[in-house]
C-alpha cells in the first residue's frame, strides 16, 4: 500500500462519516417535525372534544351528533312529505271545486236562458212580435243558423210558415199533417232531434231538419218549429238547448195562441163598436 | 275598501239579447247602459263614457262594424274596450271585426263564464 492509497482511504472514510452525519441529522430533524405534528393534532383533538378526551371519545361524540342530526332530518322530511300530501289533496279539491263552479255557472246560464225566453214570450200579445221573439230565442240562445216556424191553420189543416231564417223555399213549403218528416212529427206530437254530427250532415244534405219541435197546448197542435243547421261555432245540441226546446214547445204555443185570440177578440170588439155606433145614429126625420 | 261598479254599454237591436246579457251579468258589480243600433251606440258611448262596450254587428240604421270604427276613431273613446258579439265565426267576418278595430269577439250563443272572462280581461282595474 502506497501513500496515495492511504490518502484515498482517508478521503473515503472522511466522506463516508460526513454523509452519515448529514443523514443522521436529517433523520433527527424529521423526527422532531413528526413529534411536533403529533403534538399539534393532539392539541386540536383536545380542543374539540374536551380536555383530556381520547380520539375514541371524540369519535363517539361525532357519531352521537350525526345520529341526532339524522333524527332531525327524518322528522323534517316526514313533515315535508305530509305537507306535500296535504297540498296535493287541496289541489285535487280545488279542481273539484272549479269543475263544480263551472257546472253551477252553466246551470245559471241555462236558468237565465229559460227566464229570458219565458219573459219575452209572454211580454206581448202581438202575433208578429211573438213569432219574432221565437226566432230570436232560437237564433241567439240556441245558436240555430237555419230555422223555420210554422203555425197550424185550422181552415186548411196545414202548417204554414210564418217566419224563417236561412232556409230555402223547399223547407218553407206548407206541411200536411202526417206527410214528410215534419208532418209526421206534427202528427205524433213528439219532438225529434238528430244529435250526432254524421246524422246532421246527412239530414242537411237531404234538406231535412235536425230538430223538429211541435208547439202544443196539451194535445192541441198550434204549430211546429224546425231547425236545419246550427252555427259553425256551435258544437251540437246541449242539455240547455233541449230544455229551451221543451219550454218553447209549451210557452211559444201558448203565446202564439193567445196572440191570435187577442187579435180575433180585438177585431170582434172593433166590429161590435162599429155596430153600436151605427145604432146610436138617429135616422133623419122626413 | 269598496269596488266601484264598471259601466258596460250593451248594444243590440234584440231585446231578448239585451235582457239575457243583463240577467247573466247581474251580481258581478256592473251597471248597464243600452243602445239599439250603431248611431245610438256612438251617442251613448259619448254621453255615458262606459268602461267597456259589448257590440252586436247586425243592426238597423248603422251596423256594429261602422259604429266600432267611429268609436275607435274618436280620440276620447278609442281607449274604451269593444267586444264584438256575433253569430258568424267565418274568417271573412273575423277580418271585418279586426278591420273595425274591435278589441275582442264573442260568439253567440253566449256562455256566461266565457263572457265574464273576456270582460274582466279588458276592464280596467277597479279601485
Amino acid at each position: 500500500m502506497t501513500a496515495d492509497d492511504g490518502d484515498r482511504r482517508e478521503e473515503f472514510l472522511s466522506r463516508f462519516f460526513e454523509e452519515g452525519k448529514n443523514f443522521t441529522k436529517r433523520l433527527l430533524e424529521e423526527n422532531a417535525a413528526l413529534r411536533e405534528a403529533i403534538a399539534r393534532l393532539q392539541a386540536e383533538v383536545a380542543a374539540g372534544s374536551g380536555v383530556g378526551e381520547t380520539p375514541s371519545d371524540a369519535g363517539e361524540k361525532l357519531r352521537e351528533r350525526y345520529t341526532r342530526l339524522m333524527g332531525v332530518y327524518n322528522e323534517l322530511r316526514g313533515k315535508y312529505e305530509k305537507l306535500e300530501r296535504d297540498l296535493n289533496a287541496i289541489k285535487t279539491e280545488n279542481v273539484d271545486f272549479a269543475q263544480k263552479y263551472v257546472e253551477i255557472e252553466d246551470q245559471n246560464t241555462a236558468l237565465a236562458n229559460l227566464y229570458v225566453a219565458s219573459f219575452q214570450l209572454h211580454s206581448t200579445l202581438n202575433f208578429a212580435e211573438v213569432v219574432r221573439i221565437v226566432v230570436e230565442i232560437v237564433i241567439n240562445l240556441i245558436g240555430a243558423e237555419q230555422l223555420a216556424v210554422f203555425v197550424f191553420d185550422e181552415e186548411t189543416e196545414r202548417l204554414s210558415c210564418v217566419a224563417y231564417e236561412g232556409v230555402g223555399e223547399e223547407q218553407r213549403r206548407p206541411v200536411v199533417i202526417g206527410e214528410g218528416l215534419t208532418g209526421k212529427v206534427a202528427a205524433l206530437g213528439e219532438s225529434y232531434y238528430v244529435t250526432d254530427d254524421a246524422g246532421q250532415r246527412d239530414a242537411e244534405a237531404k234538406g231535412q231538419p235536425i230538430a223538429c219541435i211541435p208547439l202544443k197546448i196539451k194535445d192541441r197542435l198550434i204549430g211546429i218549429m224546425t231547425v236545419h243547421r246550427l252555427f259553425r261555432q256551435k258544437e251540437g245540441f246541449t242539455t240547455v238547448d233541449f230544455q229551451l226546446f221543451d219550454l218553447l214547445a209549451g210557452h211559444a204555443a201558448t203565446a202564439l195562441y193567445s196572440s191570435k185570440l187577442y187579435a180575433l177578440s180585438e177585431r170582434k170588439l172593433a166590429t161590435a163598436r162599429s155596430f153600436l155606433d151605427l145604432l146610436k145614429i138617429k135616422p133623419a126625420r122626413p | 275598501m269598496g269596488s266601484a261598479k264598471a259601466k258596460i254599454l250593451l248594444v243590440d237591436d234584440t231585446e231578448t239579447i239585451l235582457l239575457f246579457l243583463k240577467t247573466i251579468l247581474t251580481g258581478h258589480r256592473f251597471e248597464f247602459a243600452t243602445a239599439r243600433n250603431g248611431v245610438e251606440a256612438i251617442a251613448a258611448a259619448r254621453s255615458e263614457r262606459p268602461d267597456l262596450i259589448l257590440l252586436d254587428v247586425i243592426m238597423p240604421v248603422m251596423d256594429g262594424f261602422e259604429a266600432c270604427r267611429v268609436i275607435k276613431g274618436d280620440p276620447e273613446l278609442k281607449a274604451t274596450p269593444v267586444i264584438v258579439v256575433t253569430t258568424r265565426s267565418e274568417a271573412e267576418n273575423m277580418d271585418r271585426v279586426r278591420a273595425a278595430g274591435a278589441d275582442d269577439v264573442i260568439f253567440k250563443p253566449i256562455r256566461k263564464l266565457e263572457l265574464l272572462d273576456k270582460i274582466n280581461r279588458w276592464l280596467p282595474r277597479r279601485d
